[in-house]
């Protein structure tokens, strides 16, 4: 415990099939580590971190699960809450990709229905393993309106955008929310929701980053 | 057997018979041949070792021969109207279990040996084949791993075992052990050992009752409660560690840590990933030795947390889930084995004081006792109550288990959890008097005294009514019997008397049996409107087999279903051609009603939702997550806010609480104006109006920007 003060603190949930990358997603965002041989997730896994966006710290709680589709045991905990998730394939297995639609549906089902969801295709090392293209999930996901970025856990590129961009996004949305909700704070106008910087990262964001 | 047992359980971590080199035999005697009859051993591991054999050339050599699809797919063709689907699911199947099998003890070198990974791979793969329901599911691989590597350890070629022949030892007992550890059987032994763990860890695997693998079925139950292993982890929690530690029990609900969250590892791993290897392989000599039937992880569970307890008691909800996600391994002298001694010490001791004694033992830190003044009132007043009890305050604790005894004692044939929750409930009540008399804490002395008055009324009150209940269904059956009989002599129409008889004789059966709800229903036969007796149609809720001759019109309030039964019928008796019984009259109730009133009996089935406590108000329901996550944190309860982890807890923290001094702050930076005024707006507070509305709208938020 013991370290922190936050504003606030937003629970995000990692999905995808087993073998996509999340746990290594989870611990290179959460202790810049990466494990070639790491372990099945047996269960939840889950790991915190604070990140600064404006002048607010946020603390983000992000919950790993098994990837294997029927581990239903915990579904309901493990949505429990969550504001955020990252649908998580591997690029370099058309299955992992072709299973995100039935992702979204289990969000559909069983996350609230304003999570927040960014599409993130991993292992975005193994350029010559490639079996999705980029077009095509940049597509997929303008279609369904998600954010899209592509990651690779082991040589860092863009994890740190990813939760940033998502953690973000949830702030954004929360505090116009609140504004809207409208109230007893005489501080500003409500609807000025204008985009908030993003850490020094966000800058190349528009290059291969967001699409939406 | 039993010092066998014994010695494996103690602690001695290199002296005890699995330490030195014998566990898989030890092993194969605590899973495979409890009678511990050697003679029969060799039968034993000769059947299982042939089965496996044969299984293995049904359902895996046709991936052997995976080339070869003709010849390949001869077996499954039995099974499969497509041998070619059949065979592409197979292999697909054998993939996934394969993909967690190369990521299986990775800092383990022998398990990147091919050969051991198709070994796994095998016994895995016909599991799945003889356990289509569950099939593989992760977490599998890992007790095959640890059985096979505690097997293969032992295992010796017969080859060697020749040349010691001469040692002296009896050459019967010397062959017996070297056929045991025969190396060439290795994988066989390791599928018998997992199939007797999976017997009882299966059902921890089992996903509930959804559907497993149909797409239609992932989004039917998000409220299911199936799942045995949350089943597990709930009574873990609510009634295990309530037991033990009320205060420990209700900490972790109010921080919102769901048991199955870290259980759900915990137990499907049997602790492996919890525990060093070589310390992860005493605690399984122990548990296998104490209960082949695994019965007692339950209670080591208990006694982890009760190992954590006071970290737990400080921790908000982010560091008690990372410390049970990442269980802090205990050093020496209290090496993990010492988990399974504290849990058979809390089986047998399943009250406050057993939970003490173990917190005491580790932190010479005695929690606080359970008893609270408040409890009284409460008591009185869900005494009646016939609901089943929603969730298990310390304050609430004591009239749930005397409500759950009723209940439990009425229903029968429950599943295994709740017959122990039974035998635990009715423990606990002597064990707490027991508990209370030795008491010495004078200044509880008084509170005491007044509870365990209470206790012990409230046992015998519970025995009274039992007997009360036994003697009226007794009497009941006779009289019926009795009416019987005399309609049989009445010349009565045939048909009326079949009739009376058909039913008078289902009454019977349904008031022996005590178990079953008696309904009550006056019923009018169409053909026979001057029927003399016209009532007396009862239905069992929990037999479907039994046919009422009559139909039901209404469901009668089972309120007054025994009372109105027992009235009508004892007046036919008296006169069976009098006119048809008016609607039962507003009887006093001899007794209170004993309906179980769950179908399910669900003594571990507990829910938050629908609960009229007031208290429950300070719970946050699960319910409001379906409605919206968010909805909360823009300004809803706030007693719900402090319970989720979703919260800002700056307030709480800063000292910051007054929403109305939050805009104090420049909007500083590349950011919007009102910023911090934003920020301090969606902080917890309780002086913000309830905004219920759906959460934040994203598509709008979307355009703005």
């Amino acid at each position: 415990m013991a370290n922190d003060e936050y504003d606030f603190l937003f629970k995000v949930v990692l999905i995808g099939d087993s073998g996509v990358g999340k746990s290594n997603l989870l611990s290179r965002f959460t202790r810049n580590e990466f494990n070639l041989d790491s372990k099945s997730t047996i269960g939840v896994e889950f790991a915190t971190r604070s990140i600064q966006v404006d002048t607010k710290t946020i603390k983000a709680q992000i919950w790993d699960t098994a990837g294997q589709e029927r581990y239903r045991a915990i579904t309901s905990a493990y949505y429990r809450g969550a504001v955020g998730a990252l649908l998580v394939y591997d690029i370099s297995k058309q299955i992992t990709y072709d299973n995100v639609t039935r992702w979204l549906k289990e969000l559909r089902d069983h996350a609230d229905n304003n999570i927040v969801i960014m599409l993130v295709g991993n292992k975005s090392d193994l350029r010559h393993l490639r079996a999705v293209p980029t077009e095509d999930a940049k597509n997929f996901a303008a279609e369904n309106h998600l954010s899209f970025i592509e990651t690779s856990a082991l040589d860092s590129t863009n994890v740190e955008l990813a939760f940033q961009t998502i953690l973000t996004e949830i702030y954004r949305i929360v505090s116009s929310k609140a504004l809207d909700g409208g109230d007893q704070h005489p501080v500003s106008q409500p609807g000025s929701s204008q985009p908030l910087h993003i850490t020094p990262t966000a800058e190349n964001s528009t290059k291969d980053g967001k699409c939406c | 057997m039993r010092p066998l047992q014994e010695t494996s359980e103690s602690n001695s971590r290199t002296e005890g018979p699995c330490g030195v080199g014998l566990r898989s035999v030890c092993w194969r005697l605590f899973l495979l041949f409890p009678g511990f009859k050697p003679e029969a051993w060799s039968r034993t591991i000769r059947c299982e070792r042939a089965a496996f054999e044969e299984l293995k050339r049904v359902h895996v050599s046709p991936f052997e021969k995976a080339a070869d699809l003709s010849e390949g797919i001869d077996p499954l063709a039995e099974v499969a109207e497509n041998p070619w689907e059949q065979f592409r699911k197979d292999e697909s199947l054998r993939k996934e279990i394969f993909q967690d099998i190369e990521r299986c003890m990775p800092e383990n070198a022998y398990f990147r040996d091919p050969a051991i990974q198709n070994s796994i791979l095998n016994i895995l793969f016909i599991y799945c084949k003889l356990n289509a329901d569950v099939s593989y599911r992760q977490g599998m691989h890992e007790i095959v791993a640890i059985i096979l590597w505690v097997v293969a350890c032992d295992a010796i070629s017969p080859a060697a075992s020749v040349e010691e022949k001469e040692e002296g030892k009896p050459a019967a007992d010397e062959d017996i052990m070297v056929e045991c550890l025969d190396h060439r059987f290795t994988e066989h032994d390791t599928f018998s050992l997992f199939q007797v763990v999976m017997r009882s860890a299966k059902a921890w695997y089992e996903p509930g009752e959804e559907a497993p693998d149909s797409v239609g079925g992932r989004g039917r139950s998000e409220n299911r409660n199936g799942s045995p292993i949350v089943e597990k982890s709930k009574y873990i929690h609510e009634h295990l560690l309530m037991a033990v530690d009320p205060e420990l029990s209700e900490h972790l609900k109010a921080l919102d840590v769901l048991p199955q969250v870290f259980l759900i590892r915990w137990i499907r791993l049997l602790f492996g990933r919890e525990f060093p290897f070589e310390e992860l392989l005493e605690v399984w000599d122990a548990l296998f030795a104490e209960d082949p039937n695994l019965q007692l992880v339950d209670h080591v569970c208990v006694a982890m947390l009760l190992r954590v307890r006071w970290q737990l008691m400080g921790a908000d909800y982010s560091t008690a889930l990372t410390l049970v996600l990442r269980y802090p391994s205990p050093t020496a002298p209290d090496l993990p084995a010492t988990f399974v001694a504290d849990a058979i010490y809390i089986r047998d001791n399943p009250t406050f004081a057993g939970g003490k004694h173990i917190v005491v033992k580790y932190s010479n830190r005695a929690p606080t006792p359970p008893v609270r003044k408040q409890r009284a009132p409460k008591l009185s007043r869900k005494n009646s109550s016939l609901t089943p009890p929603t969730r298990f305050l310390q304050t609430g604790q004591l009239e749930s288990i005397v409500q759950d005894v009723t209940k439990n004692m009425l229903s029968q044939g429950e599943r295994w959890g709740v017959n122990r929750a039974v035998r635990d409930a009715v423990g606990d009540i002597k064990k707490n008097v027991q508990g209370f008399q030795n008491s010495q804490h004078q200044q509880w002395a008084a509170q005491e005294s007044a509870r365990e008055a209470e206790l012990v009324r409230r046992s015998r009150e519970l025995s009274k009514k039992l007997k009360a209940d036994d003697d009226r269904r007794k009497k009941l059956e006779k009289l019926l019997q009795l009416s019987i009989e005399e309609l049989g002599k009445d010349d009565l129409s045939t048909r009326q008397k079949k009739a009376s008889l058909m039913r008078l004789n289902h009454v019977r059966e349904c008031l022996s049996d005590g178990t079953k709800t008696v309904d009550y229903t006056p019923s009018i036969e169409p053909s026979s409107e001057a029927h003399p007796i016209t009532a007396s149609v009862l239905t069992t809720s929990s037999s479907p087999t039994a046919k009422p001759p009559l139909s039901r019109r209404a469901p009668p309030s089972p309120t007054s279903a025994t009372h109105t039964s027992t009235s009508t019928i004892s007046q036919q008796t008296q006169n069976p051609k009098s006119a048809p019984p008016s609607p039962p009259g507003p009887d006093p109730p001899p007794k209170p009603q004993k309906v179980p009133t769950s179908p399910q009996g669900g003594f571990v089935k507990t829910s938050f939702k629908n609960n009229s406590d007031p208290d429950f108000l300070t719970h946050r329901p699960r319910a409001s997550l379906a409605q919206s996550s968010f909805a909360w944190m823009l300004g809803d309860d706030p007693a719900a806010k402090t319970k989720t982890a979703f919260v800002s807890a700056s307030t709480r923290k800063s000292g910051n609480a007054n929403p109305n001094h939050g805009g104090g702050g420049s909007g500083g930076g590349g950011g919007v104006g009102g910023t911090d005024g934003v920020g301090d707006g969606v902080r917890v507070d309780a002086t913000w109006t309830p905004d219920v509305d759906e959460g934040f709208d994203l598509e709008r938020l979307k355009r703005k920007r």
